[in-house]
């Protein structure tokens, strides 16, 4: 059944099925196909089917009528003519044809075949076999039309082959040239492009048949060019300057006649370019032939437009699909950049503030000593604004450093090195790093070291980042939560042997909704203060070394995440690397010995 | 001697609430702090305050309702309003609104806001 989908405007998504062979349409009530847009008449225009097909009609509507962006008065429409009334955007879908309809229950496809059907497989053919049939055979020469349409075929299957397989333009150009050498006997040849911001052709291929001075200039006539662009035709030139009644006797004799073929690369929508050939033929050989010199027929210049016809469409699909991924590509950087700058921004606000806080202090200072009078009260007040000016300055330094160090871990820049390391000293050191950070926001800092955690193979350095940004986000949740608590708690699991890191938080959890998109580059739900950066760094971490970050979350309860890898005990660890540095024996670092750094 | 003006402050970062805070109280202003626009809405009835100083890109969700409500209960109290950051469109229609884009001077902010202050204070003939 035809329709009308509202694809923009206020009944957007509206579907209004045609089934009457009229149809009003209009703002009233009394329209089968009533759109509540103000800028439609009451009685705009009618739909009356005309054959297989509705012909749209205005009813001299005051803001007219239009289909693909025409004006219309009358006008019978096709499937996916784009209707546009006052501000509504509709689509007109017209019958679908009786044979297009059940075709899946028309095949059946069937495991085995039913035993009636005797059908077998007789043959089978590789699919890059599939033009050996068309090669010429030696025992078809007296045919030779037979052997010349073969051949003609072979060319246009191995161009549709080559542009099947051929992702790189200049690649595919290049070879369809290559192809067509081998096919006719051309002295020279080139391809040209359009230039999609110039619009003038750019020579991609050229190339010459052995033998030829290949550093001799292809000229081609701006002419040929402009009427085979313009007209979007293929033509044969000589330059014989009158190819029937030419004179041996003459000039152009003893230079040769140059013929060329130019072809439009006609795609889709446009001309993409040229293909262009040319030979010259000799006098001797002219003499020769006895006058029929001409080596390019027209069977040449037809089968030269459906080759350039397939390389054109190559040629379009490749930029509409480089045109896409550049599209994707700037994007997301923009994306990036916009991420990072409001991120700098928020840093460099805080540096401001703090270095402004300094420069007060300073200058309060300054008054102080310059009275003369001793006032201490006065001189503390400003060494407390210097102070606190300082630890903010400090603060952001150690933003900009962590997210230096995301961005280099996220960027591939640093590559992991694993070493012989005690997960209870890397996760200890965090734990003392974020105590400070932790009694700013009031919240209390739990660090449980593992009783018994045996030197693993693991990048300290990365892993370290990895724990303190899971760290930090539990304290920030903690944040405006009174009695907040992070514990981190270190574990080894000698049966399983996986070492794992459990950091858990009564903050404010991360709603059902943003738990699958928490570790999502530059996907925050920290405001301005995340960077986007820290989770998706953390389980690039662990995920380089073969672990996971399992995250439980509800909201208003808090949050659990879990930091696990497969332990890989220094013993065990592969040859190569263990030989190129130096070995620190288990014994040498006792597990557990770092309790004392917790704090709690 | 008029009572110090009051300032209320609507930013999710305690560090830029901290800094803007002891930088408006060496100019002998009173402050109160609050974490978001939706917090701001319910202070704003209780403790009216002179002006309000909202940092738009510290919410998490931007443009939420919250602001909204925040720039219309000022609107209706009159209370200038200076917002810091870029503010999504709602917000425009700010009845004595003020842009300030981010990253800003703390000077010329301070400047800003005392000029604010005072244009407020000869209209209400003080």
């Amino acid at each position: 059944m035809a329709s009308l989908f509202v694809i923009q405007g206020s009944d957007q998504g509206t579907r209004f099925l045609l089934d009457e062979s009229v149809h009003s349409i209009g703002r009233t009530q009394n329209n089968s196909v009533r759109l509540h847009d103000t800028e439609i008449s009451r009685v705009h225009a009618e739909l009356v089917l005309h054959g297989n097909n509705y012909v749209l009609r205005d009813l001299g509507s005051s803001n007219g009528t239009y289909v693909n962006g025409q004006p219309a008065t009358e006008r019978e429409l096709v499937s996916g003519d784009q209707i546009q009334l006052g501000k509504s955007l509709m689509l007109y879908t017209g019958f679908v044809e009786e044979s297009h309809e059940d075709l899946a229950d028309k095949v059946d496809i069937v495991a085995q075949a039913a035993q009636n059907d005797e059908s077998r497989i007789v043959a089978a053919l590789r699919h890059s076999e599939g033009s050996d049939w068309l090669l010429p055979e030696a025992s078809d020469s007296s045919s030779p039309w037979i052997a010349r349409a073969r051949s003609n075929l072979q060319i246009m299957y191995r161009t549709a082959l080559a542009v099947s397989h051929t992702m790189d333009i200049d690649q595919l150009l290049a070879r369809i040239m290559e192809m067509i050498f081998e096919w006719v006997e051309a002295d020279r040849g080139c391809i040209m492009l359009k230039d999609s911001n110039t619009g003038s052709l750019v020579p991609k291929v050229r190339r010459h048949r052995r033998g030829i001075r290949s550093d001799e200039k292809i000229t081609i006539s701006k002419t040929i060019l402009d009427y085979v662009v313009d007209h979007q035709e293929g033509v044969l030139t000589s330059d014989a300057r009158d190819d029937k009644r030419w004179d041996p006797a003459k000039s152009i004799v003893k230079l040769g006649v140059r013929e060329a073929i130019c072809v439009p690369m006609q795609g889709r929508y446009n001309v993409v370019g040229v293909i262009y050939i040319d030979t010259s033929i000799t006098p001797q050989r002219m003499l020769m032939n006895d006058g029929k010199a001409n080596r390019f027929t027209e069977e040449h210049l037809r089968l030269m437009i459906a080759i350039a016809h397939q390389a054109a469409l190559a040629v379009e699909d490749t930029s509409y699909y480089k045109a896409m991924v550049q599209a994707e590509r700037l994007a997301a950087v923009g994306q990036t950049i916009a991420s990072l700058s409001h991120h700098i921004k928020n840093i460099l606000q805080g540096v401001r503030g703090g270095s402004y806080l300094i420069e007060l202090g300073l200058g309060d200072h300054d008054g102080v000593a310059g009275l003369g009078d001793h006032d201490d009260e006065k001189a503390k007040k400003a060494v407390d604004t210097i102070r606190k000016g300082w630890g903010i300055v400090e603060r952001n330094q150690q933003r900009i450093s962590s997210l230096v160090m995301d961005m280099l871990t996220f960027s591939k820049e640093r590559q992991p090195e694993p070493k012989p390391s005690d997960l209870n000293e890397v996760a200890g050191e965090v734990a003392e790093i974020m105590q400070a950070r932790a009694g700013e926001l009031g919240v209390e800092l739990c660090w449980l070291p593992a009783e018994e955690m045996p030197i693993l193979m693991f990048d300290p350095e990365a892993m370290n980042s990895a724990i303190l940004n899971v760290v930090t986000n539990a304290l920030d949740a903690c944040e405006d939560v009174e009695s907040g608590k992070v514990t981190v708690r270190a574990e080894y699991d000698p049966a399983d042997k996986v070492a794992r890191l459990t950091i858990e938080d009564n903050g404010a959890g991360i709603a059902p909704g943003d738990l699958e998109s928490i570790f999502n580059v530059f996907v925050s739900h920290k405001g301005g203060r995340g960077t986007g950066l820290g989770l998706p760094v953390s389980q690039k971490i662990l995920e380089e070394h073969g672990g996971q970050i399992l995250v439980e979350s509800e909201l208003g309860r808090g949050s659990r995440f879990i930091l696990e890898f497969p332990a890989n005990p220094q013993a065990e660890i592969r040859q190569e690397p263990a030989q190129s540095r130096p070995t620190i024996a288990s014994a040498d670092i006792p597990a557990g010995d770092l309790s004392d750094l917790s704090s709690h | 001697m008029p009572a110090p003006a009051r300032i209320l402050i609507v930013d999710s970062s305690a560090e830029s609430r901290d800094i803007l805070s002891t930088l408006l109280r060496r100019q002998g202003l009173e402050t109160i702090e609050t974490t978001g626009a939706v917090a701001a809405s319910l202070v704003l009835g209780q403790e009216d305050p002179d002006l309000i100083v909202y940092d738009a890109e510290s919410e998490s969700v931007p443009g939420c309702q919250g602001a909204l409500a925040l720039s219309r209960s000022a609107s209706r109290t009159a209370t200038p309003i200076v917002v810091l950051g870029t503010a999504s469109r709602d917000l425009s229609p700010l009845a004595s609104g003020q842009f300030v884009s981010k990253p800003y001077h703390y000077r010329p902010l301070i400047r800003r806001i005392e000029s604010l202050l005072e244009g407020r204070n000869k209209a209400s003939g003080w």
